[in-house]
C-alpha cells in the first residue's frame, strides 16, 4: 500500500495545492475566493506548506496595496505528482477491490438460485 | 472517494470561473478589430508602393499587438484583480511554443506577401473560408480543452461568415472581413460579460496572510 503525504493529504491543503499547481502564482485574495476557506485557515494551511518547502510565500507590493503572493515550489509540485501518482494507485486497487466483491456477490447469489 | 487532487479538472474550473469577467473576450475582440483594420492599410500600401511593401502588415500586427498587451495588463490590475484576487494562469503549452508557432505563421506570412504579393490575390477567394475555418477550430478547441459551451457560437459564426465571404465573392478582403466581424461580436459579448461580472462582483476589501 503506497504510503500518502500527510502535508498534501489533508482536504483543505490539498485544495490550496492543486489549485496551486494550476497557476503560476496567485494572491491571498484569489485563494481565498477560490477555496472558500476563512483567512484564518487559509493563513494557517498556508503556513504549513511553507513550512514543508512546498509553497513560497511573498509579501509584495503592487503601488500602495500590499500582496501576499503564493506559489508552488519545485518540491510542492513534485510532491503534488507524486501524491497524485499515490491517490491513482490506491484509487485503482479500491475498484479493483469493489469489482472483486461484486462479482464474489453474483456467484454467491447465482448459488443459492 | 473522490480525486480531489485532480489538477486538470481544477485547472479548467478556475479558467472557466476566471472566463466570466468577459476580458478574454472583450481584449481578443478589440485586438481583432485592429489587427483586421491593419490589413486594409497594409494593402493599400502594396498597391500603392509594390509588393515588398506587403511584409508591412505583420509588422504593423507586432507594433499594434505590444502596446495592447500593455494596457491589457494595466485594465486587468486595476479592474479584473481587485474584484477576483490577482493569479497568473500556467500557460497550457510552454511559452516558448507560441512564441515558435506564432512567429513561425508570421513570418511565413510576411514571406509569402513578399514573394507573391499581388498573385495572392488569385487565391483571395479561398482567403474568408479559410479565416473563418481556422477561427472556428479555435473556438472548438476552447469548447473542448476548456469547457466553455459559449465558444461553439463563435465557432458557428465563424464558419458562418466564411461561407458569406465565399458566396458573396469577396477576394483576399473577405479574410478581413471574418476577422474585424468576428472580432466585434467577440468585444461586444465580453463588453456585456463585464458589464455583468463588475455589477455583480464589487471591489473586494484587501486581505493578507
Amino acid at each position: 500500500m503506497p504510503e500518502l503525504d500527510r502535508v498534501i493529504h489533508e482536504p483543505a491543503r490539498l485544495l490550496i495545492v492543486t489549485l496551486l499547481a494550476t497557476v503560476e502564482e496567485a494572491d491571498f485574495l484569489y485563494l481565498l475566493q477560490a477555496t472558500e476557506l476563512t483567512k484564518g485557515n487559509l493563513s494557517t494551511h498556508l503556513a504549513k506548506l511553507e513550512e514543508a518547502g512546498y509553497v513560497e510565500i511573498d509579501k509584495a507590493f503592487r503601488g500602495k496595496i500590499p500582496l501576499t503572493l503564493a506559489r508552488l515550489t519545485r518540491e510542492g509540485l513534485d510532491a503534488f505528482r507524486s501524491y497524485r501518482k499515490e491517490m491513482t494507485a490506491l484509487l485503482k486497487v479500491r475498484e479493483r477491490s469493489r469489482s472483486a466483491a461484486r462479482s464474489r456477490a453474483i456467484t454467491i447469489a447465482s448459488q443459492k438460485a | 472517494m473522490e480525486d480531489l487532487s485532480n489538477s486538470g479538472d481544477a485547472r479548467v474550473r478556475s479558467l472557466r470561473q476566471w472566463s466570466e469577467n468577459g476580458f478574454g473576450e472583450l481584449n481578443l475582440g478589440l485586438l481583432m478589430c485592429v489587427l483586421g483594420g491593419i490589413y486594409p492599410y497594409a494593402l493599400l500600401k502594396v498597391r500603392l508602393l509594390g509588393p515588398s511593401y506587403a511584409m508591412i502588415g505583420p509588422f504593423l500586427m507586432l507594433a499594434f499587438a505590444l502596446p495592447f498587451v500593455l494596457i491589457s495588463k494595466r485594465v486587468l490590475a486595476r479592474v479584473i484583480y481587485p474584484r477576483t484576487g490577482y493569479v497568473v494562469f500556467r500557460p497550457s503549452m510552454p511559452r516558448i511554443w507560441f512564441v515558435v508557432i506564432f512567429g513561425g505563421l508570421g513570418a511565413a506570412q510576411a514571406v509569402a506577401l513578399a514573394y507573391w504579393g499581388f498573385k495572392l490575390q488569385d487565391l483571395g477567394r479561398a482567403a474568408g473560408p479559410a479565416m473563418g475555418l481556422f477561427f472556428a477550430a479555435l473556438f472548438l478547441w476552447g469548447v473542448i480543452a476548456y469547457k466553455m459551451p459559449q465558444y461553439l457560437w463563435f465557432a458557428g459564426f465563424s464558419l458562418l461568415l466564411g461561407a458569406v465571404t465565399f458566396f458573396a465573392g469577396s477576394k483576399l478582403e473577405g479574410a478581413i472581413w471574418v476577422m474585424v466581424s468576428l472580432g466585434v461580436v467577440m468585444a461586444l459579448d465580453g463588453a456585456f460579460r463585464m458589464k455583468r461580472f463588475l455589477r455583480t462582483h464589487p471591489i473586494l476589501e484587501d486581505h493578507h496572510a
